[in-house]
């Protein structure tokens, strides 16, 4: 038998695809698109289907790094209706020019990241329950600052962050790709990406090799929630309204896209080319099941079906059945 | 990481209290009036223009308290045990389905507390739980923006309309709604197809479906929503895309402020909504309290108030909407 040895960093790309099994799903998922309706294929719903992601494929870049660091954050989605509820007042009924209110939007975020980062640090109150706390605590302060209705925003920067393309591409398309190649960057090339696998993989022993453990977690929850405002305000741009009700249950498609994605849930093991598949996979599965016209009951049981099985299939290759 | 944990801790404690002091200032009530809690199954314009109808009606004459159920039967029943064992007087409410809600409610009369329904009731065991029964007549909302989309495509498109839905018939009420739709259609003289329906109350959810129909169904030129999100998310969809801007159009159910803007505002993809009337909605509840309060029986058992529908054509409408919501 002959080999054939392959670039290291290419090898580590193929082995971490491979791995996970979802490079294979994903094909399977577009030969069963296009096998089934003769639109699937079609510029126009491809560009569908990556405007679509993008919401949630943002936020789940923010969610890999907390996942890789043995942490979770649920209140994702509730931070998305908080922020698309600011924009809405700020904007629309206070005046505020857009920039000034884009720019409290993401502070808030950075704040709640905060408020959930300081609660592990200092508190040791596990992530599951401050952003618990904070899932339900957001999702109410949204409501009771539009009193629970939609509020029109007529500005044209933001129409064009709605609706606008470039060069043919959605521009949301476009922000999701700057996102991923940036934090494909800080997780494989920089000190803090390393640092957050360590982390993940083994607390204790990062800690006694000087990586600043507690700097690191403040910081993943801050990106976390900055991600999630900014996703806030492009949701609100595509919809043309800030709204208190929107994104209800993102977290845990962002938290599902990232398992699907290969990255495990005790920390250290996984990266964004697997969340970017996982996205990638949620994203076309739902679009076929609505290009079929599959009844909509069916569509949840259909969708958690496939999820299920997707990481049964990666936790086989990978091996991490034999764990325990 | 140095931080000075023991002044963090009091810092927090300090604040917490603080909360609870503001908190408790702002639940104080005056003792002497009855106390009438609304149970709103989620708080969306309708609901909350209800709300603001009774309180508008009732002025000072009693307590008025909001709970919010989120659609959620057991969060419903949980209020309703906590609201029994605390003998307030009133419950107008809108169960979340007639046997789903049965048991709380009835738990909740036992004990003493008089309940009266809107938008939703109990069934058959209306009359012997409820005191009175405001209601909308879903079926009526689907038939009014039936017979208006029904003239409009018969001038505008020859009669004949391929059309995609976005529904929300995890309710009984939205399936009403939709056979009234496709009924007065029908009657209306229009030949419709509908080559795809799809679930979604929010309106995220709806916009992202919506673009996947139209992208699977390049013939559909009608939409319609069953409920304020789907009706949003469908407009906001296609108005974003020019090509479906210059060829589809939106029928719809509900009325909000952003909808009301959507009928303004160009390209022209929302032609007209059906809206319940939350205000007078709430009117009637109150007349319903002020009787029982008085020591008398309600004059009518259910009282239906009427959509009224908002369309393009209809300015003063849609103003006198938007004058009527609070800023």
């Amino acid at each position: 038998m002959t080999t054939t040895q392959l670039p290291a960093s290419r090898s580590h790309l193929l082995r971490s695809l491979s791995r996970t099994g979802l490079l294979l799903g994903v094909v399977i998922l577009f030969v069963v698109g296009a096998f089934l309706s003769d639109v699937f294929l079609s510029v126009p719903n491809q560009l569908n289907i990556l405007r679509q992601a993008a919401f949630v494929g943002i936020i789940a870049c923010g969610m890999t790094f907390i996942i890789l660091a043995g942490e979770i954050d649920i209140s994702v989605g509730s931070l998305v209706a908080l922020s698309s509820a600011i924009l809405g007042v700020l904007v629309a009924k206070l005046g505020w020019p857009l920039p000034l209110a884009v720019l409290a939007v993401l502070i808030t975020g950075m704040a709640s990241g905060l408020l959930a980062g300081l609660a592990r640090v200092l508190f040791a109150v596990p992530s599951f329950i401050s952003t618990l706390a904070l899932f339900l605590a957001l999702r109410g302060l949204a409501q009771i600052i539009t009193g629970s209705l939609p509020i029109l925003i007529n500005d044209p920067v933001l129409r064009f962050f709605g609706s606008g393309r470039v060069l043919g591409i959605p521009v949301q398309v476009i922000i999701l790709a700057v996102v991923f190649a940036i934090s494909l960057f800080v997780a494989r090339k920089t000190t803090f990406g390393r640092s957050v696998y360590a982390i993940g993989g083994n607390a204790r022993a990062a800690r006694l090799a000087g990586i600043p453990v507690d700097r690191v977690r403040i910081l993943i929850f801050v990106i976390s929630g900055v991600l999630a405002a900014f996703v806030g305000v492009l949701l609100s741009a595509r919809l043309g309204s800030g709204n208190a009700n929107i994104a209800g249950g993102m977290e845990f498609e962002v938290i599902a896209a990232v398992i699907v994605g290969g990255t495990s849930l005790a920390g250290g093991r996984g990266g964004i080319v697997g969340t970017f598949l996982g996205v990638l996979f949620i994203t076309v599965l739902s679009n076929i099941l609505v290009l079929m016209g599959i009844d909509p009951f069916a569509q949840d049981v259909v969708r958690g079906g496939i999820v299920l099985l997707a990481v049964l299939i990666a936790n086989i290759q990978s091996g991490a059945t034999k764990s325990d | 990481m140095r931080l000075n944990l023991k002044t963090v801790r009091t810092a927090l404690l300090a604040t917490a209290v603080a909360a609870s002091s503001f908190v408790g200032a702002g639940v104080a009530q005056a003792q002497d009036k009855p106390t009438v809690v609304f149970m709103l199954l989620h708080a969306d314009a309708y609901m909350l223009g209800v709300q603001r109808g009774f309180q508008e009606a009732a002025g000072d004459s009693v307590n008025v308290e909001v709970a919010v159920i989120n659609n959620d039967p057991a969060r419903e029943a949980q209020l309703m045990s906590q609201y029994a064992a605390r003998q307030v007087d009133f419950i107008v409410g809108s169960p979340t389905s007639p046997e789903g809600s049965l048991a709380s409610v009835r738990n909740l009369v036992e004990s003493g507390v008089q309940f009266v329904c809107f938008n939703t009731c109990l069934g058959e065991n209306s009359e012997e739980l409820a005191k009175g029964f405001v209601a909308t007549d879903h079926r009526a909302m689907g038939t009014e923006i039936g017979k208006y989309a029904a003239d409009w495509i018969v001038k505008n498109r020859d009669g004949k309309a391929t059309i995609g839905i976005v529904h929300c018939n995890s309710y009984v009420e939205c399936q009403d709604r939709e056979a009234g739709f496709k009924q007065a259609l029908a009657d209306g003289g229009v030949t419709a197809t509908y080559p795809n329906e799809q679930l979604a109350l929010a309106p995220d959810l709806a916009a992202s479906i919506t673009e996947n129909m139209l992208t699977a169904h390049p013939e559909i030129d009608i939409m319609w929503g069953g409920s304020d999100g789907s009706t949003s998310g469908m407009t906001t969809a296609i108005s974003n895309d020019p090509d479906l801007a210059a060829r589809v159009r939106v029928f719809g159910q509900d009325i909000s402020p952003e909808l009301a803007g959507r009928l303004t505002e160009e390209p022209e993809v929302l032609i007209a909504t059906a809206g319940q009337d939350g205000p007078a909605t709430g009117r009637e509840a109150y007349k319903m309290v002020a009787a029982l309060m008085a020591g008398k029986p309600v004059e009518q058992f259910k009282v239906q108030i009427g959509p009224t529908i908002y369309s393009r054509s209809d300015k003063a409408g849609i103003e006198a909407y938007l004058a009527s919501v609070p800023k």
